[in-house]
C-alpha cells in the first residue's frame, strides 16, 4: 500500500511524458462502477433483528499499461474505492488489483511474470464454471459478471502469481507442423511458520504437437510443498500427467474424435510420524462431435475418472457454499441463521474462492451432484449427449444434453450411486425480444437398505426476456427457480480426500428469484441498470423473503 | 524419465527453429488515450503563540491550558497537501472523476496519509426523443434543488476577505480576488458554494418537453449518517474486495430521495420539489426519523421587480406538518429610487430539513455529542443568525439594499425576526471574529461543551457559545434583529490599487418585536462586530493587506451569570492582522497571514486567551 | 493402419479397468453408521460344559449385522465371578474371546453355572444374546506365584506377632471367615481413630527362607493383593494402604493403594518395579526380601495439626486384605 503515492506521482509524471512522445508509452484502461443496493427482508415474526439494509459503493479500477520498449510490457491496476456515505474521504480504500509484466525475448519467446491466468484442461487445470446457472437472464448474468470480474474468473482461468515461458517450435514442411510450449510456475502460498504451512508452488508445462492429423499435448500440473521453509511437519504433492488429442475431420471423415487420459499421484509426507501416505489413479475420457445428422451438431463422450485421481487445480468449485452472508445474518426471534440462496449468491456478500487448494471443497448436492467438482470430478463414469440446434427458426438455438454417471465405487457402502441430468436451453431472438431459458433437471439415486438409499432430485431454472425500447433502453427480466427434494449424505473430506464424515441431509426447498428493470447502455461496455428482485426462499424449517432495489452503474473503458 | 526427456529434446532441437511469436498482448483491453489530471499543492505552515494560553478545561484539582506555543504543518480542515483530481471522458457520453489526496504532517516520519477528498463520480448522459439526460453516480456531488429542499446558504456575499479558506482558487491576477469582490459582490469560489454534498445516484434531465427539467436524487446526504468500522488500509484483505458490507458496521438505511421538476415560461420559472430523508433511530430498523419536504419554488422577473420565493410543508416523523414561505420582492431603482430586496419568511417549529438553508432550530433530531469525524456539529437551539439566514420556528422580514457613493460602495440589510413558538431555553451564536482561529483550538474534531465554562461548540472552520437561559424571567418568545453594514472603497495612490472594506454585523436577541437592534440591557444578547480589512497592491505580484476587528458580546441577567462576579457576558474580541500576498511564478503564490488575537469575558474571567497566529500558504494550481 | 493403430493404442488406455481391492467402498461403512443393528448368528461357546483341566482355552461365538461396540460377561452362579470382554467388532471369535477360566477380579470362579451375556450397541440401539453354561474344573493355578499370606492356615496370635493396632474405636484387626477373596479366610483391617491420627494398625509379614523368593526382574515381578472396603459401601474419606516391602540389606520400598472405595473385592497386582525408595541408590533384588508390611491409614474424622476429615467421625475405616502373593511375568489371575 505505500507505494501507491509513488505509483500516483508517477502517473502523474507520466501524464506529461505522454505528452510529449508520439509513441503511447502509458496508456490507460479500466472498470468502474457504482452500486447500490437497498434490502427488505420479510419473516414471521422477528422483532429482534434488523430488516432493512440500504449500502452500496463506488469505484475506480484504473488500469495502466506502460510500455518501456515495443516488445515489453507492464500492467497494474490500481482500485479507489469509496462506500457510499463515506464523505470527505470517510471509508476510503485503496488497492492494487494486479501487477503483470509481460514480453517478448526476441520476438521468439514470450514471458508473462507476476499476475497471471492460466489455464491448460479440464483434468489438469481449469476453473470450473458456476453450478447455480443454467442459461442466465441477461439481468443476472449482468451481476454476475461483477462477481468473476472481483474474483478474477475469466473464463476458466485462474488467476495466478508467478511466471510463464511460452514459445513454439516450427517445422516447414512437415507434417508435423509446430510444437508448442508453455511451463510455468505460480507460487500457491507462502510459508507460514506459526500454522506450519510450508511453501507452496504450482508448477507445470504443456506440449502440444500440432500435426496435420490434429493436435495431441502433454499436461504436467505438480503442486507440491517445498522443503525446509518451516519446521517442516507434513508436506504435500500432487501431480497429474495428461495426454489429450483432437484428431481433424481428415482423420475419421465427419466425425472430430477427442480424448484425455492420464494419472495423478498424491502424497502426504508426516514428517513427525515418518509416515507416507500416497494415492493414485487415472481417468479416461473420450468422445466425438459430428454435424453429420440432420443439421445437429451432436457430441457425444464417455469418461472414467478413478476415485483417487486428483488434480486440485481442476477439481475445484467457485462458490463456497458454507460461507454466511453478513446481510440478514440471523432472522426470526429464535435466532435463526438465514440460509443462504441464490440472491446472496449473486448479490450478497458471500465468498467465492479464487484460488484452488489441496481438498475437495464442500459442495452442494441440490445445485450438482453429479459433477460437482467439474469434468475431473473424481470417483464417476458414464456417458454425455450433446444435441445443439442452430437456427431452429430464424433466431432460436436449442441445445438439449443428458448425462448418465455412476459412482465407480461406493461410498460408505458397495452399493453405488447414479446420476442422471438432462438439461436443455434456448436463445430466441425475435424483434425486440430476446427470450433465453435454461432448465436442468438432476436424479440422484442409490438403492440398498434404507440408510444407503438416496433418491434427490433438482430443478434449476432460468428464464429471462429482454425487451429493446428504445435504442439504448431495455427492458430486462428475469426469474430463477430452484427446487429439490429427497436425501443425500454430506460429505467431509479427510486430507487424503476421503469422506470421513457422512451426515444425512434431507432436502424440501424451493427459492425464487425474479428480476425487473431498465438497462440503459452508453455506447458499447457502459451500461446503468435500475432493477428490482423479488426473493423468495421456503424450506421445512423456515421460509423468509427480500426485496431488492438496485441501481447498478457499470463503465467500462 | 531424464533420459527420455533428453532424447526428446535431441530429436526435436536438431530440426527446429522457433516460431517467431508478434508482440499481441492477447490480455490487454481496449485502452483509453487521455487521461486529465489537475490539481493543486497547498502547503500549509502556523504558528500560534500565546500570551495568555486558553483553558481547555477547569476541574478542582487541576486547570488544563493549551500549550503556549504549537506548529502545525497541514491543515487541519480536511484539505490535503497534494490533490490530484483524475478524470477521463471515455466516449462522449461517459466520464469519470476522482481525487487522490496526499498529505504529511512534517513530523520527521515520512508518513503520508493518503486518501480521497471527493470520492469516486462516474458519469453518464444520453439522449433521447424526450430530452438529454446527465447522470451521476458515487460521490461526492456537490449539487442543490432549492432553498428548502437541498441548498446551502449562501448569504448576501459580506464576509471578510482576510483570512484565506483552504479551498479559495488561485486566480490569474494576484488581486483579482479583491477588486472581484469590490466591482461584482462576490469572489470566485469553488464548485461547492451554495451546494450541498451527495452520494449516490443524481439524474438530471433538461429541454425536456414543454421546457421542463427534472432532477432526482436517491443517496446520502451529509445528514444521513452512516456507521462505519475503522478501515485500515495495511491489513485490507484484497482478496475480500469484493465484499459490499465489508466496512459497515450498520447496514440500517439512512438515506434521502428527492427531486425537482421545473418549467420555464419565458423568463419565468416554477418547479416542484421533494425531499424525503428516511432513517432510524434504534439498530433494528423500527423507530423510523423520517422526515419530508415538498415545496413550489418560483422565480417571475419583470420589468423593474422580481418575485423569488418557495412555499412548501415539511413533515417531521409524527408532528404534524408545518409550513415554509419565502417569498423575496427585488425592486430595481427605477422603481424605488433605491434597489431594495425585501424578503417575509415563515418557517414553521415542524418543518425540518437539514439539507437546506434552513437550520433546525426547533426540533431536538439528535444528541450534538454523537457526531465524530465526518460530521459536521450544527447549531441547536434557537440562534442569532445572521442576516437573511432562515431557521424554523421563526418568522420575519430581511431587508437590503445597496447604493453607491464616488469611489464607495455601501450596502446594508436587516433582519427582524421573531420565533413562532416558544423555544428551548438556549440561545446560541457564532463567535464572527477570530472564529476560525478559536476552531483551531480544537484541531481533528468536532466536539461541544468546550471550554473554561463548557459553553463553546466547534463546527467545521467557526465556533459557536450557548447561552441558557432563565425560563421563570422569560415572558415571550425570542425575538432577533441583525443588521449588517458594508462600505467598499477602492482607489489608487500612485498607479497601487487600494481596497479598503469595513463589515459590521450587528445583532440582539430579546423578547419584544423592535424595528432595530436593541442596545440596551432589555436584550438577552447583544453581538456587534466591526471588521475593516485593506488591500494594497503594490505591484501586479506583491499585496500587502491589514485587518482590524472587534466584537462585543453583552448578556443581561435572563442570560448565565458567573458564579463568582454574578454578572453576565461581558466579551471583547479583538484582532489585528497583517498580511502579504505574494505571486511567486505563474500558478503558484504565497500567502503571508500574521494575526494577534485576544479575547477576554471580564465576568467570566476564565475565559480569556491573547495571541499571535501566523500561518503561511503556498498554493500550486495544476 | 493408421487409424487402426491409433484406435488400438487408445484402446489399450480405455480399456483398463482399475481394481479396488483394498477399500471395497470409500469412507467409512454407512452400515455401522446408519444400519439396522441385529445378530446374524447367535451367541454359542465351544460347548457347555467347561474343563479347564482339560482343554486351557475356550471361545464364544456370534456375529451381528454390523460393526459395533460389544461387551460379553460371564457370570457365575455361586461365586458371583465375572469375566468381561469388550471392543468394537462385527463379530465374537476366537480372536476377540479367548477365555482361560479367569475372572475379571476376585472372586474366582468356581465348579459352577455360569450366565453369558452378550450385548452390542450403537448410538440408539442394544441388542442382546444370553447362553448357560457350567464349569466342571476351574482353571488350575498359574504357574510362578508366590504365596506370601492366604490367611488360611495360620492362627491371629501367630499372624500379629509382629503387628500394631492403635488404641481406637471398634479396632478389628483379625483373621475372618465370611466372604473371603480366595479361599476360607481374609484379614480385617478396620476401626476408627477418636483421636487426630492417620495410622490405624499394620500387618507385618516376615518372608522366612521358606517362602524366599528367587532372584527376578522386579518389573515383570508382580506384588498381588486382594483388597476390599466396607460391604456397606461406607467410605470414610481417604482411606488407603501403604504397603512397605523391606529387604535384607535395608533397602526399603513403598507403594499406596489409595483410596480404597469399593465394596467388592479387587486384586492389584503392582509391578515392583513400580514400589518408590527414599534413597536414589537403593536397588530392588526380590531375593532379599524379608519383610513386608501393610499399614491401614486414613484421614482422621477428628481434625487436628495432621489435619482431618470432620464427615470421617462416625464412619469405620474398612481396609480388609487377602491372597498375598508375588506373581513372575504376569499378574496373578484371579
Amino acid at each position: 500500500m505505500k507505494h501507491l503515492l509513488s505509483i500516483g506521482i508517477f502517473l502523474f509524471c507520466s501524464y506529461f511524458s505522454i505528452a510529449q512522445e508520439r509513441l503511447k508509452k502509458v496508456e490507460f484502461y479500466g472498470k468502474a462502477r457504482t452500486n447500490l443496493l437497498h434490502q427488505n427482508l420479510n419473516v414471521e415474526v422477528d422483532t429482534t433483528n434488523p430488516n432493512k439494509a440500504n449500502y452500496g459503493h463506488s469505484l475506480i479500477d484504473l488500469g495502466i499499461l506502460i510500455r518501456p520498449s515495443n516488445s515489453t510490457e507492464i500492467i497494474t491496476d490500481l482500485r479507489i474505492r469509496n462506500e457510499h456515505g463515506g464523505f470527505f474521504g470517510g471509508a476510503v480504500t485503496f488497492g492494487v488489483r494486479r501487477l503483470t509484466l509481460k514480453g517478448i525475448i526476441d520476438d521468439k519467446i514470450r514471458y508473462n511474470i507476476g499476475d497471471i491466468d492460466l489455464k491448460i484442461t479440464p483434468y489438469t487445470l481449469h476453473n470450473n464454471s458456476y453450478q447455480t446457472e443454467v442459461n442466465e437472464a441477461t439481468i443476472f448474468s449482468n451481476q454476475r459478471s461483477l462477481i468473476s470480474y472481483e474474483n478474477y474468473f475469466k473464463e476458466n482461468y485462474w488467476r495466478q502469481q508467478g511466471a510463464q515461458l511460452e514459445f513454439a517450435l516450427v517445422y516447414p514442411n512437415s507434417k508435423l507442423q509446430e510444437i508448442d510450449f508453455n511451463i510455468f510456475t505460480t507460487r500457491h502460498n507462502t510459508a507460514v511458520a506459526a500454522s506450519s504451512t510450508p511453501e507452496r508452488l504450482f508448477s507445470g508445462f504443456s506440449v502440444v504437437p500440432k500435426t496435420l492429423l490434429g493436435n495431441f499435448g502433454i499436461h504436467t500440473v505438480y503442486l507440491y510443498d517445498l522443503k525446509n521453509t518451516i519446521n517442516d511437519i507434513q508436506l504435500f504433492s500432487n501431480r497429474a500427467h495428461t495426454l489429450s488429442g483432437t484428431l481433424n475431420k481428415e482423420f475419421f471423415k465427419n466425425y472430430n474424435f477427442f480424448f484425455e487420459t492420464g494419472y495423478s499421484k498424491t502424497k502426504i509426507e508426516d514428517l513427525i510420524s515418518n509416515d507416507l501416505n500416497e494415492i493414485e489413479d487415472y481417468f479416461w475420457n473420450i468422445g466425438f462431435k459430428t454435424q453429420k445428422f440432420w443439421g445437429l451438431d451432436i457430441q457425444l463422450n464417455a469418461l472414467n475418472n478413478g476415485a483417487y485421481y486428483r488434480a486440485p487445480g481442476a477439481q475445484n468449485i467457485r462458490l463456497n457454499y458454507l460461507t454466511q452472508s453478513g446481510v440478514f445474518n440471523l432472522i426470526s426471534n429464535d435466532q435463526v441463521q438465514r440460509p443462504m440462496g441464490i440472491l446472496d449468491y449473486l448479490y450478497n456478500d458471500v465468498n467465492y474462492f479464487n484460488q484452488f487448494d489441496e481438498s475437495l471443497d464442500a459442495y452442494n448436492p441440490i445445485f450438482n451432484n453429479t459433477m460437482p467438482y467439474g469434468q475431473a470430478t473424481p470417483n464417476r463414469k458414464g456417458l454425455s449427449l450433446q444435441l445443439t440446434k442452430k437456427q431452429l427458426l430464424e433466431g432460436l438455438t436449442l441445445n438439449l444434453n443428458g448425462h448418465m454417471f455412476s459412482e465407480i465405487i461406493g461410498v460408505g457402502t458397495e452399493e453405488i450411486k447414479t446420476f442422471k441430468v438432462y438439461q436443455s436451453s434456448l436463445n430466441y431472438k425475435y424483434n425486440r425480444f430476446t427470450i433465453k431459458f435454461g432448465v436442468k433437471h438432476e436424479k440422484t439415486k442409490r438403492d440398498g437398505a434404507n440408510f444407503e438409499k438416496i433418491d434427490l432430485w433438482s430443478r434449476q431454472i432460468d428464464g429471462g426476456l429482454d425487451i429493446k425500447l428504445m435504442n439504448d433502453l431495455d427492458f430486462i427480466s428475469g426469474i430463477k427457480i430452484h427446487e429439490a427434494s429427497g436425501n443425500e449424505l454430506l460429505l467431509d473430506y479427510d486430507i487424503l480426500n476421503n469422506p470421513f464424515i457422512m451426515t444425512p441431509t434431507f432436502y424440501n426447498m424451493k427459492q425464487v428469484l425474479s428480476a425487473f428493470g431498465l438497462r440503459l447502455s452508453f455506447g458499447s461496455h457502459s451500461t446503468l441498470t435500475t432493477s428490482y428482485n423479488i426473493y423468495s426462499y421456503e424450506d421445512s424449517n423456515i421460509d423468509y423473503s427480500i426485496n431488492q432495489f438496485q441501481i447498478l452503474y457499470k463503465l467500462n473503458f | 524419465m531424464v533420459r527420455v526427456l533428453i532424447i526428446f529434446v535431441t530429436f526435436f532441437l536438431t530440426v527446429f527453429s522457433l516460431k517467431a511469436q508478434e508482440f499481441e498482448i492477447n490480455t490487454k483491453p481496449k485502452t483509453f488515450k487521455k487521461l486529465n489530471i489537475s490539481g493543486e499543492y497547498r502547503g500549509f505552515f502556523q504558528q500560534r503563540y500565546f500570551h495568555k494560553p486558553y483553558i481547555l478545561s477547569t476541574s478542582i484539582d487541576d486547570t488544563l491550558y493549551l500549550p503556549k506555543q504549537s506548529i502545525l504543518f497541514g491543515d487541519a480542515t480536511q484539505l490535503p497537501e497534494l490533490t490530484l483530481n483524475i478524470g477521463a471522458t471515455l466516449s462522449n457520453n461517459v466520464a469519470f472523476g476522482t481525487d487522490l489526496t496526499f498529505w504529511n504532517m512534517k513530523q520527521g516520519t515520512f508518513d503520508y496519509f493518503r486518501g480521497v477528498h471527493l470520492g469516486v463520480n462516474l458519469y453518464g448522459s444520453f439522449k433521447t426523443s424526450l430530452g438529454n439526460f446527465s447522470l451521476r453516480t458515487g460521490g461526492i456531488q456537490w449539487l442543490k434543488m432549492s432553498r428548502m429542499t437541498f441548498k446551502a446558504f449562501e448569504g448576501y456575499n459580506r464576509y471578510s476577505l482576510f483570512t484565506r479558506n483552504p479551498w479559495d482558487p488561485l486566480t490569474k491576477d494576484l488581486g483579482e480576488r479583491y477588486s472581484q469582490y469590490f466591482d461584482r459582490g462576490a469572489i470566485s469560489q469553488d464548485e461547492r458554494w451554495g451546494n450541498q454534498a451527495f452520494h449516490g445516484f443524481s439524474m438530471s434531465g433538461l429541454g425536456l418537453p414543454n421546457n421542463f427539467n427534472l432532477m432526482l436524487l436517491y443517496g446520502k446526504a451529509q445528514s444521513s449518517i452512516t456507521q462505519f468500522t475503522t478501515v485500515d488500509n495495511t491489513t485490507l484483505q484484497q482478496s475480500q474486495q469484493f465484499f459490499n458490507t465489508q466496512f459497515y458496521s450498520s447496514l440500517i438505511p439512512s438515506y434521502v430521495i428527492g427531486g425537482s421538476l421545473s418549467k420555464n415560461i419565458s423568463n419565468h420559472s416554477l418547479a416542484l420539489n421533494s425531499m424525503n430523508g428516511l432513517s432510524f433511530n434504534d439498530t433494528i430498523g423500527v423507530e423510523s426519523n423520517n422526515y419530508s419536504v415538498n415545496t413550489i419554488s418560483f422565480q417571475t422577473y419583470f420589468d423593474n421587480l422580481s418575485v423569488i420565493g418557495e412555499i412548501g410543508y415539511g413533515k417531521y416523523d409524527d408532528l404534524s406538518a408545518g409550513e415554509s414561505i419565502a417569498i423575496k420582492f427585488k425592486t430595481d431603482k427605477s422603481l424605488t429610487y433605491l434597489p431594495f430586496d425585501v424578503e417575509y419568511f415563515r418557517v414553521s417549529p415542524n418543518f425540518y430539513n437539514n439539507n437546506s438553508e434552513i437550520i433546525n432550530s426547533s426540533i431536538n433530531d439528535q444528541d450534538i455529542t454523537q457526531v465524530e469525524g465526518q460530521g459536521v456539529l450544527r447549531q441547536n437551539g434557537s440562534a442569532i443568525l445572521g442576516v437573511g439566514q432562515l431557521a424554523n420556528n421563526r418568522t420575519g422580514l430581511t431587508i437590503n439594499t445597496e447604493f453607491q457613493l464616488p469611489l464607495f460602495k455601501i450596502n446594508l440589510g436587516q433582519t427582524i425576526a421573531k420565533e413562532i413558538k416558544e423555544g428551548s431555553n438556549q440561545l446560541t451564536y457564532g463567535r464572527t471574529i477570530n472564529g476560525v482561529t478559536y476552531s483551531e483550538f480544537y484541531r481533528w474534531q468536532y466536539a461541544s461543551n468546550l471550554g473554561p465554562y463548557s459553553r463553546l461548540n466547534k463546527f467545521y472552520r467557526g465556533v459557536y457559545e450557548t447561552v441558557n437561559l432563565d425560563k421563570f424571567q422569560l415572558n415571550n418568545n425570542l425575538h432577533f434583529n441583525s443588521i449588517d453594514f458594508q462600505i467598499k472603497h477602492h482607489h489608487k495612490i500612485n498607479k497601487h490599487k487600494y481596497y479598503i472594506y469595513y463589515l459590521g454585523n450587528y445583532n440582539s436577541a430579546q423578547q419584544k418585536l423592535s424595528p432595530f437592534i436593541i442596545t440596551d440591557e432589555s436584550a438577552l444578547i447583544r453581538q456587534y462586530s466591526h471588521q475593516l480589512e485593506k488591500y494594497f497592491q503594490y505591484s501586479s505580484k506583491l499585496i500587502f493587506s491589514t485587518y482590524l476587528g472587534y466584537e462585543r458580546v453583552v448578556g443581561n441577567y435572563i442570560t448565565d451569570t458567573n458564579d463568582e462576579t454574578f454578572m453576565p457576558r461581558n466579551q471583547k474580541t479583538r484582532a489585528l492582522g497583517l498580511g502579504i500576498d505574494y505571486k511567486l511564478s505563474d500558478k503558484t503564490c504565497l500567502f503571508f497571514r500574521s494575526r494577534y488575537f485576544s479575547f477576554e469575558d471580564t465576568n467570566f474571567i476564565l475565559d480569556e486567551s491573547e495571541g499571535l497566529e501566523t500561518t503561511l500558504e503556498i498554493k500550486v494550481n495544476f | 493402419m493408421k487409424k487402426i493403430t491409433l484406435l488400438f493404442c487408445l484402446g489399450l488406455i480405455f480399456a483398463c479397468e482399475r481394481a479396488y481391492d483394498e477399500n471395497e467402498f470409500l469412507g467409512n461403512s454407512l452400515n455401522d453408521q446408519f444400519g439396522e443393528l441385529k445378530f446374524s448368528t447367535p451367541l454359542s461357546g465351544s460347548g457347555l460344559e467347561y474343563n479347564f483341566i482339560q482343554i486351557s482355552q475356550y471361545n464364544f461365538n456370534a456375529t451381528w449385522s454390523k460393526n459395533a461396540n460389544y461387551e460379553l460377561r460371564i457370570i457365575g452362579e455361586n461365586s458371583n465371578a465375572i469375566k468381561s470382554y469388550t471392543g468394537y467388532d462385527n463379530s465374537l471369535n476366537a480372536d476377540n474371546s479367548i477365555w482361560r477360566g479367569e475372572a475379571n477380579d476376585f472372586p474366582s470362579f468356581k465348579e459352577e453355572s455360569c450366565q453369558v451375556i452378550l450385548s452390542v450397541s450403537d448410538l440408539d440401539t442394544t441388542i442382546y444374546d444370553t447362553l448357560n453354561i457350567y464349569i466342571n474344573e476351574t482353571k488350575p493355578m498359574q504357574s510362578d506365584v508366590y504365596i506370601i499370606e492366604d490367611f488360611e492356615n495360620i492362627d491371629q496370635a501367630t499372624l500379629m506377632q509382629n503387628s500394631f493396632v492403635q488404641f481406637g474405636a471398634n479396632m478389628d484387626f483379625n483373621i475372618q471367615n465370611d466372604f473371603a477373596a480366595e479361599g476360607q479366610n481374609y484379614f480385617r483391617m478396620r476401626g476408627e481413630m477418636t483421636w487426630n491420627e492417620w495410622f490405624l494398625g499394620n500387618l507385618v509379614l516376615n518372608i522366612n527362607e521358606a517362602k524366599t523368593l528367587p532372584d527376578l526382574t522386579p518389573s515383570t515381578t508382580y506384588f498381588n493383593i486382594a483388597v476390599v472396603g466396607s460391604r456397606q459401601e461406607l467410605f470414610p474419606e481417604d482411606q488407603f494402604l501403604e504397603i512397605v516391602v523391606r529387604e535384607t540389606d535395608g533397602d526399603e520400598f513403598r507403594t499406596q493403594i489409595r483410596p480404597i472405595e469399593w465394596s467388592s473385592w479387587r486384586n492389584f497386582s503392582i509391578p515392583y518395579s513400580e514400589f518408590e525408595s527414599g534413597s536414589d541408590i537403593a536397588i530392588k533384588e526380590t531375593n532379599k526380601i524379608n519383610q513386608i508390611e501393610i499399614l491401614c491409614l486414613s484421614c482422621p474424622g477428628v481434625v487436628g495439626s495432621q489435619g482431618g476429615c470432620v464427615n470421617n467421625q462416625g464412619v469405620l475405616v474398612t481396609t480388609d486384605i487377602d491372597f498375598i502373593s508375588f506373581t513372575e511375568n504376569e499378574p496373578y489371575q484371579p
